[in-house]
């Protein structure tokens, strides 16, 4: 308008006739798209196979669930099956043995065994002694180390064999390696989704009403966050005496409160948003509002906590067990695996190298699962911790 | 650089993993003539000294002229023996001490009346005054009254003098009903019965009426109930619990109601007059000590000490061995696999026998109290596999194969025809038994199926032992007509569960037991089971078991030959026909000591075990 009140004699010269309306005989219309759209997940699915250690990780999940379900069913024995007189066998895979590369095959060093007593079969049967280390004299007499064929040693078939080893009752590791996964990985699934359910549902009250709501339950998640999970956990064996339910509930009765800070958080971000305030003007129900509205942004957060919490829960349910307070025998748990292979870790480390990596595997990759998940879902995020 | 660290961390890391998977390969090998056998430099000392070695019971052990220690032992002693235990001392204090491990570190820095020492030939133990002078004298027909004259010169650490009042005062406490001590009920009555000891304890007479009785500052008396021969007091008065106690260091650490002393808890309330003293003691941590230069039979002691680190875990404790920073080992099942042929181990037969013991009392488990019932589970055990898995022997029978019933002629209980007769083939396994007298126990009391718990402690071998029974018990009885669940829990937690069947029957169902007893008097090894032990884990009542045992205790006639040994086969039959408790295996310690250390003792001997407190440091 300055512009015209400045020209205005300029522009009032200007004849009518050279005026003309613009696009008064044509339609317009957006340039349509070249590409496909892409949804929410499908741009959190692209992101994240672009993470190629997460992938790995993803993979490696895959193939220890695959085995936790399959494993057990592998072999012929059961995972309580004892063989008393074929106690703490080492490992032995045929196909590998035939390689003759050191490994699975069987192989033991017996220690401090009498050299004299070596050309006995009914001790050292045809075949069993590959080696002699470490001659000695010890108090007089002639002292030996025997590197032995232990399957052999032990009177046993070639085709007999225990794949990774057998425990101080002889049972198979292997199978009971893999239901140890099994059931922590259950626990820890189990246990997570609990977490996930309360927290989401405590959360998201807290976070949406806000005040004195939120101010008192979020005191009341402090005070539950104050107790030792150790008093939880005696507490609860005290009750429900010792099992997957009380691994389960003392999981789940303290770890649902970081969910439900979470997501709280989440509500304090999401609430004040213009969309919200709209929705709520038009009517819409507080929990038509939560859950319908709010909650749905904090899906990615809610999945990334929640694939974190897995190996956590995974690495709590074998703290437990390590000391004595997980599932009663005979059901393995790979902390039970783990504490009762670290009392005969230097004579025979399989038993506690098997359960080691498995869970070491099962840590690393839900760590960096949750990691790729969490790029994915909220790039801005990126490399923090 | 930064791809070659990678490549490096990870071929270390498979490296790793390798060697701890690998086995050997290649063909098999014979033993082969032309391997030279060089002297292992840890055993030099050993073969320098140019003797033998000996096993369990009767073997010989090494012997040596040569060494650091001059022909008598000195003041100071000579070498510090380094020990690794996995227990900790919680009180040095005789009168309320809990574990076994404790009482010897009290015997090695307390005095008593009497002691076990080695004899002449360090070939077994002997029984004589350690305190007292002399054996005690009888001073009545009966054998009811008894004194004892205690040594001149004797005293404690700080150099005050130790006489017969400190005993008095000593026997005062231990039976004070205030401070309620839990071994006052062992010095009471056990090889001997104090005449109203139990009565002043439990508050119903006065301690005048007590027989026990100050004469002189060096002679001191004692009433009992039933007459005895001086063996007999001379093995009560043995008996750690009664070792003697400093007043002035008992009354410093007394509280204000005079219910509690902290006497023995640490440095600061302890004060030693035995073999050894205490130079410094951190609980939990180690214990260190040294020769006491004023002991009476310090002429029997060579080292200048002993240090005891606290180290829980066996394999740290097996690492320590190897790395020279201990002087003897115990080994477990898993390490003793490796020395099984080794001339160094020995064998340390305990005297105990572990047994499974069951709450009959048990209110919400009724069949825990059929006879029939337990004698199934007896005949369902399984015992020599049991005991070829956690290497120790097997046993259908309470009392232990080191129990001495003749001491006269060293005849061993389990080597009479009585003792015998006491034990079945196959260790009483019989799973057709077992199963026949499952069902008319089943039939009685009207059920289909039991489910029980057993409790047991979290380590080795109870864990073993549990988890085998746990299977082997289903298969021979039925899983579907039996079950057992398994509860782990510590073993002072475990403990004091069982003990609280009195107040609260329902404390647990089936566990483990094994009581360490005397084995050179082992009809006094059944009090465990009488109505008025203390301490009981069986809620076993028999007044004809009592009967039995006092007969054996104290009857008039039990000197007489062959008496006791009726008695003591009649109680273990008591106890093992009814299913009172399943004994399973007999305790086997064995032991790997360093060349460094040099038993005095020739043989393991009972009460003495390998005599580590008169062991030399050849260094």
């Amino acid at each position: 308008m300055v512009l015209y009140e400045h020209n205005k004699e300029k522009y009032d010269a200007i004849p009518k006739e050279l005026f003309r309306l613009v696009q008064k005989d044509e339609e317009l219309h957006d340039v349509e798209f070249k590409t496909k759209p892409i949804g929410f997940f499908m741009d959190v699915w692209l992101r994240f196979v672009k993470n190629k250690a997460s992938v790995v990780a993803a993979v490696i999940i895959m193939i220890i669930a695959f085995f936790a379900i399959f494993g057990p069913g592998m072999n012929e024995y059961r995972y309580d099956e004892q063989h008393t007189n074929l106690i703490n066998m080492p490992s032995k895979i045929p196909f590998i043995a035939k390689l003759d590369i050191g490994l699975f095959d069987g192989g033991f060093v017996l220690e401090n065994r009498k050299y004299d007593n070596l050309n006995d079969p009914a001790k050292y049967p045809e075949g069993s002694v590959l080696a002699i280390r470490n001659p000695r004299l010890v108090s007089g007499e002639r002292i030996v180390d025997v590197e032995v064929d232990y399957y052999k040693y032990m009177g046993l078939d070639d085709d007999e064999c225990f794949w990774f080893g057998s425990d101080y009752l002889g049972r198979d590791i292997w199978t009971r390696l893999w239901r140890g996964a099994r059931v922590s990985l259950i626990i820890a699934i189990v246990s997570v989704c609990c977490n996930v359910v309360i927290g989401v549902v405590y959360g998201s009250i807290s976070g949406y009403y806000g005040g004195k709501v939120d101010m008192v339950m979020m005191r009341i998640t402090e005070i539950i966050n104050a107790f030792p999970r150790i008093v939880i956990v005696t507490l609860f064996i005290m009750v429900a005496g010792t099992g997957m339910f009380s691994i389960i509930m003392s999981l789940v009765i303290k770890d649902w409160v970081d969910t439900a800070r979470m997501v709280r958080s989440q509500f304090y971000r999401f609430k004040g948003r213009e969309y919200v305030l709209a929705a709520r003007t038009l009517g819409v129900r507080d929990m038509a509002l939560i859950f319908r509205h709010i909650l749905p942004n904090s899906i990615g957060p809610i999945i990334t906590s929640s694939m974190i919490a897995i190996p956590s829960a995974i690495f709590a349910e074998s703290f437990l067990a390590y000391i004595g307070l997980g599932l009663q025998a005979p059901e393995p748990t790979i902390g039970v695996m783990l504490s009762q292979g670290q009392k005969v870790l230097l004579h025979y480390p399989t038993q506690v190298v098997f359960p080691a990596v498995v869970i070491s595997l099962l840590m690393i990759s839900f760590n960096l699962f949750g990691n790729g998940l969490r790029d994915a879902f909220d790039p801005t995020l990126r490399g923090a911790e | 650089m930064k791809k070659t660290r990678k490549t490096m961390l990870i071929l270390l890391s498979a490296a790793m993993m390798v060697s701890s998977l690998a086995g050997c390969s290649g063909s098999s090998s014979k033993p082969d003539e032309s391997i030279e056998f060089t002297e292992a430099p840890s055993t030099e000392a050993t073969t320098a000294a140019g003797g033998e070695t000996q096993g369990a019971g009767g073997e010989t052990q090494e012997q040596t002229s040569a060494d650091p220690n001059g022909d008598t032992p000195s003041d100071e002693g000579y070498g510090i023996l380094r020990e690794a235990s996995v227990n900790k001392i919680g009180s040095l204090n005789p009168q309320t001490y809990i574990n076994s491990y404790s009482s010897d570190q009290i015997k090695r820095t307390s005095l008593r009346l009497y002691a076990y020492f080695p004899n002449d030939d360090y070939t077994f133990c002997d029984l004589t005054g350690e305190l007292a002078e002399e054996d005690p004298i009888q001073m009545d027909d009966e054998g009811k009254v008894w004194q004892i004259k205690i040594r001149d010169g004797v005293v404690w650490e700080n150099g005050d003098d130790l006489d017969a009042n400190d005993v008095y005062y000593t026997w005062q406490m231990i039976l004070d009903p205030k401070m309620a001590n839990l071994r006052a009920s062992n010095f009471a009555k056990d090889v001997i019965e104090i005449k109203n000891a139990m009565n002043y304890f439990e508050g119903r007479c006065s301690w005048d009426e007590v027989g026990l009785k100050l004469i002189d500052d060096n002679t001191v008396e004692v009433h009992t109930v039933f007459g005895h021969d001086p063996r007999e007091i001379k093995t009560h008065f043995a008996h750690e619990a009664n070792c003697i106690v400093n007043e002035e260091y008992y009354e410093k650490g007394m509280n204000a109601d005079r219910t509690e002393t902290l006497y023995g808890t640490s440095t600061e309330y302890w004060i030693s007059a035995g073999p050894f003293t205490v130079e410094s003691w951190a609980n939990d941590a180690e214990i260190v000590f040294k020769k006491n230069p004023n002991y009476i039979f310090k002429d029997k002691i060579w080292l200048a000490g002993i240090t005891i680190k606290v180290v829980e875990d066996s394999g740290t404790q097996m690492q320590l061995f190897e790395n020279g920073e201990i002087d003897y080992v115990k080994l477990n099942a898993e390490t003793f696999l490796q020395y099984e042929e080794d001339p160094r181990v020995l064998f340390s037969p305990a005297n105990s026998v572990r047994h499974i013991t069951i709450n009959t009392v048990n209110p919400n488990q009724p069949i825990l109290a059929n006879e029939k019932f337990r004698q199934a589970l007896f005949y369902a055990t399984d015992r020599e596999t049991i005991a070829s898995m956690i290497k120790e022997d097997p046993a259908d029978y309470i009392v232990p194969t080191t129990h001495i019933i003749d001491l006269e002629n060293g005849i061993k209980f389990r080597d009479t025809e009585e003792g015998k007769a006491n034990t079945h083939d196959n260790y009483s396994y019989d799973p057709e038994k077992a199963r026949q007298l499952f069902e008319e126990a089943l039939a009685e009391e009207g059920i289909d199926k039991v489910t029980t718990t057993m409790l047991y402690n979290d380590a080795a071998p109870q864990t073993v032992m549990s988890e085998y029974l746990q299977q082997s018990w289903q298969q021979v009885l039925g899983a579907d007509k039996f079950e057992m669940k398994l509860q782990a829990m510590p073993s002072t937690q475990r403990s004091e569960l069982m003990r609280s069947w009195k107040t609260k029957p329902d404390s647990y169902e089936i566990s483990w037991g094994g009581w360490i007893s005397t084995d050179l008097m082992p009809w006094n090894a059944f009090k465990y089971w009488t109505t008025y032990y203390s301490a009981k884990n069986e809620p076993y009542l028999s007044e004809e078991f009592d009967e039995v045992f006092d007969a054996a205790n104290f009857g008039d006639d039990r000197f007489e030959e062959g008496v006791r040994l009726n008695e003591v086969a009649k109680m273990e039959q008591m106890l093992i026909e009814p299913a009172i408790l399943i004994p399973v295996t007999e305790s086997l310690d064995k032991y790997l000591k360093s060349d460094r250390l040099e038993l005095t003792m020739k043989n393991w001997a009972n009460n003495l075990e390998w005599g580590w407190n008169y062991a030399k440091i050849k260094e």
